[in-house]
């Protein structure tokens, strides 16, 4: 803001008239002032925006990092979505989704399980956020060594006469992902009890009271009242779980199983990372990328319509 | 015993119950490492007979965990000094500039939120590779500020909005204050906390990054943490379960101090980006 009160000229208009220039107006920015600004630009810029461009300009290329890479329209994408690798990597992240409700259902009914009247509630709040500050890729080494073939969980069951259910958890298609949707469930559920908690708090307590005099059970409870006041969070924490799976699943997928068994647990990122480093077929990486970003900003776009919707209609 | 202490009771038995799968996993992994081989050979899951602590010190000399966090610490480091930085000096930008072309800029910033981290590194590994800046630490601790930076400047503006009125800067303007005299001396005190927590979650985002510096940093002598620990699980050849477990404890280990003492500030910053 240039000129902030009458008749007392502030130093940035002293400073754009020095410089040989009309001040422009309160909306105007002056040379010093745009300091503290142009770092956060040089960054974003260099290490953002640049790559980006490059990826969408490379993915109308036949792109070979160090040699010419002629245009060729749209031939990336032609070949990518006639790949049934792309497909199934395609279905594979639609898989992941199925695991939605459970991953915002439980971290709602246990914030609800551990509010204040469960003592130490602060305690438990804790054990479960603190997986979610670690390394996913820590995290799932730790899932490497608990869902081992001979690991501590198939020796548990095989222990009490489960020896059926002992798979190879991470190296056999059929329960792949279903495995990996209860990893993830493991490390997110923390930021969720957190967040719902933080719903719950701000919950009317008479409202949980009337309901509980009426004879309410804990899951009517929820059904008729915990659910209904939070979903405006509900419905938030639902897309940040979706823009999460398309985000930032390449840890836990190169860790846990390499997108193997062959490409059934693969997501688009892990699929990107390996046409462009380990097959070199960066323009088709691109183009991937280009579809990833396009993904993305369709779930932003629609989670915000949703959120705005919910919003009003309570 | 009335209906709400058997509600308490039986919801605290079941909140016990649930701890288990969440801590179980860490024990197994202390387990791992610290057990001695022959104990570990003769029953890799039960509760060791002896124990090897040696193998801790091992992983952290010969393995090169110890160089890998040293690394870890250049890189995250810069990382995070460079985003409290020059996030809060954006911020306090955006916070006293509204105009159209204020705006734009910020929402240019604020879309890096939603940018898939794989379309950035990709070809950022073709423009390092160009520039010379593959393999730097300082280059993957201002890659690391730059993913963050989106965050930085929507924490610390909403945090500007409700705590730090125009007004008070405009009067400080009046009395002669410079841009960064005011930001020195006004702005930062009275955004500490907010800086401290913005600190702590790039702290635990980027030490945890494992995307970024694997592509980015390919000498073996200048991996971090991250990427250490994991190619030590994912060998498949030379896999040996106790090294991969002890890596995995060593590079966890910094960041429970970071739990401890900053697990308020850090549930703060998550429920701001959930809930401005």
């Amino acid at each position: 803001m240039s000129v902030s009160t009458p008749g007392l000229p502030s130093r940035d208009v002293e400073i754009e008239v020095a410089a040989g220039r009309a001040p422009r107006g309160r909306r105007g920015a002056s040379v010093g002032d745009i300091a503290f600004v142009l770092p956060a630009l040089v960054l974003v810029g260099f290490l953002l925006v640049l790559p980006v461009a490059t990826a969408i300009v490379g993915s109308f290329r036949d792109w070979e990092p160090g040699y010419s890479s002629p245009f060729i329209g749209l031939d990336n994408y032609r070949e990518l979505f006639a790949s049934p690798i792309f497909r199934e990597v395609l279905r594979n992240e639609f898989f992941y989704l199925l695991g939605l409700p459970l991953w915002v259902l439980l971290p709602l009914a246990m914030a609800y399980l551990v509010n204040e009247r469960v003592p130490a509630a602060s305690v438990f709040r804790s054990i479960f956020f603190f997986p979610a500050i670690l390394s996913p890729a820590i995290v799932a080494v730790l899932f490497v060594f608990m869902l081992g073939p001979n690991g501590p969980l198939n020796s548990a069951l095989r222990a009490v006469g489960l020896d059926f259910m002992a798979f190879d958890w991470l190296a056999d298609a059929t329960v792949v992902k279903p495995t990996i949707i209860v990893v993830l469930l493991w490390a997110g559920l923390g930021t969720g009890v957190v967040i719902f908690s933080a719903g719950l708090a701000a919950l009317p307590p008479e409202q949980l009271e009337a309901a509980r005099i009426d004879g309410a059970s804990t899951v009517q409870e929820l059904r008729y009242i915990v659910v209904p006041a939070l979903r405006p969070l509900i419905v938030l924490y639902a897309v940040m779980q979706v823009i999460n799976v398309f985000l930032w699943s390449f840890p836990w997928i190169y860790v846990l199983t390499a997108g193997g068994p062959g490409y059934s647990s693969a997501t688009l990122d892990y699929d990107i990372y390996q046409n462009t480093l380990a097959f070199s077929r960066f323009g088709l990486g691109a183009a991937e990328m280009v579809v990833l970003m396009a993904v993305v900003a369709i779930t932003v776009t629609v989670g915000g319509v949703a959120m705005r919707l919910i919003g009003k209609s309570t | 015993m009335t209906r709400r202490h058997r509600i308490a009771r039986s919801r605290t038995v079941i909140a016990v119950l649930l701890t288990l799968p969440f801590l179980y996993p860490f024990v197994f992994l202390i387990q791992v490492s610290v057990a001695s081989r022959s104990s570990y050979l003769q029953d890799p899951v039960g509760f060791p007979s002896s124990f090897d602590f040696g193998r801790l010190g091992e992983v952290w000399t010969r393995v090169g965990m110890g160089k890998a966090m040293l690394n870890s610490a250049i890189a995250v480091g810069l990382g995070v000094v460079v985003l409290v930085v020059v996030s809060s000096m954006a911020a306090f930008w955006f916070h006293m500039h509204r105009g159209r072309t204020a705006r734009a800029l910020k929402a240019t910033i604020l879309m890096g939120m939603a940018l898939p981290l794989v379309a950035m590194v990709i070809p950022l590994f073709t423009i390092f590779s160009r520039t010379g800046m593959l393999n730097e630490l300082w280059a993957l601790g201002l890659v690391y500020a730059a993913i963050n930076l989106p965050f930085g400047v929507f924490f610390l503006s909403a945090y500007y909005r409700d705590g730090l009125p125009v007004s008070v800067l405009e009067a400080a303007r009046v009395d002669g204050a410079s841009r960064w005299h005011e930001f020195r001396h006004i702005v930062l005190p009275l955004s500490r906390p907010a800086l401290a927590t913005l600190a702590a979650l790039g702290f635990v985002w980027t030490w945890g990054d494992l995307l970024l510096s694997l592509v980015l940093v390919q000498d073996p002598e200048r991996r971090t943490v991250t990427v250490s620990a994991a190619a030590l699980a994912v060998n498949r050849f030379s896999n040996d379960s106790q090294v991969a477990a002890a890596g995995a404890l060593l590079a966890l280990l910094p960041l429970i101090p970071v739990f401890l003492f900053a697990q308020r500030a850090l549930q703060r910053g998550l429920l701001t980006g959930a809930t401005k």
